[in-house]
């Protein structure tokens, strides 16, 4: 069962038409608030762009996909599993080679669990901030549409019951709430929570009378709501920005990036059994010798196997 | 069937196994190296390929409506990700060469195993 995806296109879509019609029904029935029509038009534009510029399920299906690649990543994925298998079955071996392959197995399982791990759990979080952005979005148009429109009606109609109390997002800081939700916490939580994040909602009361004032009110949690809005779709782009930048920046200093060190790589001069041996053959001993010969050999073989490769890709042996 | 006196010279033939010989612990060894580079890493290699097409989709969150505000959250969004997918494939890819390495030195050493 998916998250409550809160209100569709067609809820918020009608709901604000239906407001804007209301509203210049007002204006033509009180003769008053005239020459606001196109104020409302550029409000009404606004709003429906705002509210209907997220799309909370596939921002639910992009979470999902994000979390599942952040449990094959996490500190128990399998994958760090097996790299801690490789380095328990390099335990006998000693030298400066076999150090250098078990530190760098040490490097990367700490890049996948501290580094990428960690990354990707903030992914999860920033899609948990934008689903909420999107709810609450949507939800709060929604709202200020149907309270402006009993507005409007009950200046049409003073019959007809005025629903001027709500609760909108404007002003709350759903980013940095969310955000400041522990990361691991946030992989395991699901939706809701960050729709919930948010805390409770601003009272909000539609003063006055008149058209002109419902106009004004209107106007007014519009652009209280865009601004809101805005901020928060700013603060988690910025967020995003830093943190991939902070990432590039981190990467070229990671050693693990970096390529092993030539006593590890038996076509170099740097190696020697002595880099890579075991108790059962000491270093300086036939064996030894045995191997500097046979690691000779074996480099001129794969380099002439390189080149066979190269001739091969280059169309040279036709 | 084994007779009894067969099964008694089996078990004498045991019991006078020689002690084993330098050769044999390092064997050994080598076959643990060689499956860290043939197996455990590769296995390695192949599950952190695996979340990769989740990290580099492409991202398309956008609703019915433009707003330039979410069209940045988004786009960033999207560009964070595609670094992510970048890291994971290097990563994976820095195992496949430490792997690489370490079963250079074992193909040499399993040569000249036996030879000494």
């Amino acid at each position: 069962v998916g998250a409550d995806l809160g209100k569709s296109d067609e809820q918020v879509g009608h709901a604000i038409a239906d407001m804007r019609a209301a509203l210049n029904a007002m204006i033509e029935a009180t003769g008053d608030g005239d020459g606001r029509g196109g104020e409302i038009d550029r409000l009404v534009e606004d709003d429906l762009n705002v509210s209907l510029s997220l799309d909370p399920k596939k921002i639910e299906d992009e979470f999902e996909r994000l979390k599942q690649a952040a449990f094959q990543i996490g500190e128990n994925a399998e994958s760090v599993v097996m790299v801690r298998q490789a380095k328990d079955r390099l335990a006998a071996w000693h030298g400066g080679a076999a150090d250098e392959f078990r530190m760098q197995l040490d490097r990367i399982e700490l890049f996948v669990t501290e580094n990428q791990y960690p990354a990707v759990a903030a992914a999860v979080q920033s899609l948990g901030a934008l689903f909420s952005l999107a709810y609450h979005m949507r939800q709060s148009y929604y709202d200020l549409a149907l309270a402006i429109r009993s507005c409007a009606n009950h200046e049409i109609d003073q019959q007809q019951t005025r629903d001027a109390k709500l609760n909108l997002a404007i002003g709350k800081e759903i980013v940095l709430a969310i955000m400041a939700m522990n990361p691991a916490t946030a992989v395991a939580a699901g939706l809701v929570a960050f729709v919930e994040a948010a805390g409770a909602l601003g009272d909000q009361s539609i003063e006055g009378t008149g058209a002109d004032a419902v106009i004004d009110a209107y106007r007014d949690r519009s652009i209280g709501l865009r601004e809101t809005f805005e901020s928060n779709l700013n603060q988690l782009s910025s967020r995003l920005h830093d943190d991939w930048a902070g990432q590039v920046d981190n990467d070229a200093k990671l050693e693990v990036m970096k390529p092993l060190k030539p006593i590890t790589d038996v076509g170099s001069p740097d190696f020697s059994y002595e880099e890579f041996s075991t108790e059962e053959y000491p270093p300086g001993g036939p064996f030894a010798d045995q191997v500097d010969v046979e690691r000779k050999r074996y480099a001129q073989e794969e380099e002439e196997h390189d080149t066979e490769i190269n001739k091969r890709l280059e169309g040279q042996d036709r | 069937m084994v007779g009894s006196s067969q099964a008694h010279e089996y078990q004498l033939g045991v019991l006078a196994m020689p002690d084993p010989t330098p050769n044999d612990g390092f064997t050994v060894n080598l076959a643990d190296a060689d499956a860290a580079a043939t197996q455990s890493l590769p296995a390695a290699s192949s599950l952190l390929r695996d979340p990769v097409s989740k990290l580099v989709s492409l991202v398309d969150l956008e609703g019915a409506n433009v707003y330039s505000a979410s069209d940045r959250a988004t786009n960033m969004f999207g560009l964070y990700k595609e670094g992510l997918g970048r890291r994971q494939r290097e990563i994976a890819q820095v195992v496949d060469e430490t792997a690489e390495a370490l079963k250079d030195i074992v193909n040499v050493y399993q040569r000249v195993d036996g030879q000494v």
